[in-house]
């Protein structure tokens, strides 16, 4: 009897309990849809992996809508458009850009709204059109980018790395490292050998103090003997200088002529043979006459007096001579 | 009395120079081209060129009217040029080149002014040739363009004009000599043109 009456209890509490979830449920439902939305698209050129219908929407870190479709834009195929919705409270400003960020470790995606500054006016959206928020590299594509170029910039290190220490180099630098020592060594043993001669040295040196010596007392000597002549041969020294001061005067005149235009030797060689020139050419002309003239007489020596020789008249001459 | 006899004969051997023979004496007629005329367009180089003297064999320097006859050569007896016939080529060439303005100038080599340019020519033929009764004029001339600089050759032609001689006497001769000039002087300044 007292098993039955348990049972029941049982049986009516989870009954109870049913109907009062299901209300539960159905009042949280009716408040969700109480609530107001707006729709935005997000439009990314990025791999959206990992990004799921239902993935939280976040501003600033606190979430204000979820994803509601995803889709490739049948306009541009190079784009993926991310429809999502925002409590309709929410200050999506025209600035407001949105990132694809990881969610933890689990390899989830969601919506991270950010920027979205005071000064910049509302988005204003349509839920029949709504309107478009653009991504910006997610730090995950920066990181990736980042790494991309890293890896091209190692490559073309590595390429030239190659270059430098090819076999060629490898052997030219083997063989500067190998003169280097040889250079060093041979230095080590010009330094000892220095050292074991500093007692000759010194005596090199020793005379070359005493010939110093002897070359100044050599010079004073010849000072002194300059002093003798200097007596007599200033006379000659002012002679020459009167000389030098003459030429000097005549090649400076000269030089200023030339530099004046005044002395052109080419000029004055031109002016002189143009005239002999001409002369030249009207000897020639005499000479051509003489020539012609002692042909004649070649023919006809008596020519000179009587002119006894008839030429020929030309062809076309008859008409002159009728 | 060997004083008078030596007198006498000079007497008698002048006496032929007191002979007046009243006879034709030749003419000189002057070389010249048709007229000048241009036969080329303007072109900018700022060089000057100096014609130098016309050169030739022996034959050419006359002032003879040369024509050939039956293979030999001979002279007009009542007719001549009034100049040399290779000075006047010289006046000829220098006159009409600087009538094409080609150059900065064109000067003959009896000039002061320094040249860039020379103009050498080789006269080779200048003369009436006869063919039974009928007769043309025949000019040949060899021109040769050289760099003053350098003495460096930058070209050479030869030009060689026949022209008919229409009228059968002495005008119908130097018409056909100015039409020859006319040619060569035109063929001349197309080719400096063109060099």
């Amino acid at each position: 009897m007292e098993n039955r009456v348990s049972y029941v209890v049982v049986g009516i509490f989870v009954f109870v309990l049913a109907i009062l979830s299901v209300v539960a449920i159905l009042w949280l439902g009716k408040y969700a849809q109480n609530e107001a939305f707006s729709y935005y698209r997000v439009v990314t050129k990025e791999s959206v992996s990992g990004l799921n219908k239902n993935a939280p929407v976040k501003y600033r870190g606190v979430s204000v809508g979820e994803v509601k479709d995803i889709y490739i834009n049948t306009k541009n195929s190079e784009e993926v458009i991310i429809l999502i919705k925002v409590k309709e409270k929410t200050p999506i400003k025209e600035d407001t850009y949105a990132l694809i960020n990881l969610q933890g470790i689990t390899g989830l995606s969601y919506i991270e709204l950010a920027g979205g500054s005071n000064e910049s006016p509302l988005l204003k959206t349509d839920n029949k059109n709504p309107a478009i928020i653009y991504t910006k590299a997610s730090m995950l594509q920066r990181v990736d980018d980042t790494l991309s170029e890293i890896s091209r910039k190692t490559m073309v290190v590595l390429q030239k790395t190659q270059k430098v220490m090819s076999e060629k180099n490898l052997k030219n630098f083997e063989e500067i490292l190998a003169n280097l020592s040889k250079a060093t060594n041979t230095l080590n043993e010009t330094l000892l050998m220095i050292n074991k001669k500093e007692k000759e040295y010194d005596l090199v040196i020793k005379g070359a103090i005493d010939t110093e010596k002897s070359a100044i007392k050599a010079f004073d000597k010849i000072s002194q003997m300059a002093n003798i002549w200097s007596v007599s041969g200033d006379k000659t020294l002012a002679k020459m200088s009167n000389a030098s001061d003459t030429t000097s005067k005549v090649m400076l005149s000269l030089d200023k002529k030339l530099k004046d235009g005044s002395l052109d030797f080419d000029i004055i060689i031109r002016e002189n043979l143009l005239p002999v020139q001409n002369d030249l050419e009207d000897l020639r002309g005499l000479m051509i006459d003489i020539r012609e003239w002692i042909d004649e007489l070649k023919d006809s020596p008596s020519d000179l007096f009587f002119k006894q020789s008839i030429s020929k008249i030309a062809p076309n001459e008859k008409e002159m001579q009728e | 009395m060997k004083f008078n006899i030596v007198l006498i004969f000079i007497v008698i051997f002048i006496s032929g120079c007191s002979l007046k023979r009243v006879g034709q004496k030749p003419q000189n007629y002057k070389l010249e081209p048709t007229k000048y005329e241009r036969y080329v367009s303007s072109r900018k180089d700022y060089r000057t060129l100096r014609v130098q003297r016309v050169e030739g064999d022996r034959i050419v320097h006359t002032r003879a009217l040369l024509y050939k006859q039956n293979g030999a050569l001979k002279v007009y007896k009542y007719a001549r040029w009034s100049d040399y016939l290779t000075t006047r080529l010289q006046q000829i060439l220098t006159e009409a080149l600087e009538e094409q303005h080609i150059f900065k100038s064109v000067v003959s080599s009896k000039s002061f002014a320094v040249a860039d340019l020379l103009l050498e020519s080789s006269l080779e033929n200048f003369e009436e040739v006869y063919k039974g009764s009928d007769s043309y004029v025949y000019v040949k001339i060899r021109f040769r363009l050289v760099k003053r600089s350098d003495a460096k050759v930058i070209g050479s032609i030869l030009i060689e004009h026949k022209v008919d001689v229409e009228e059968k006497n002495l005008r119908g001769v130097l018409d056909a000599y100015s039409k020859a000039l006319d040619l060569t002087l035109k063929d001349l300044s197309e080719w400096l043109h063109e060099t």
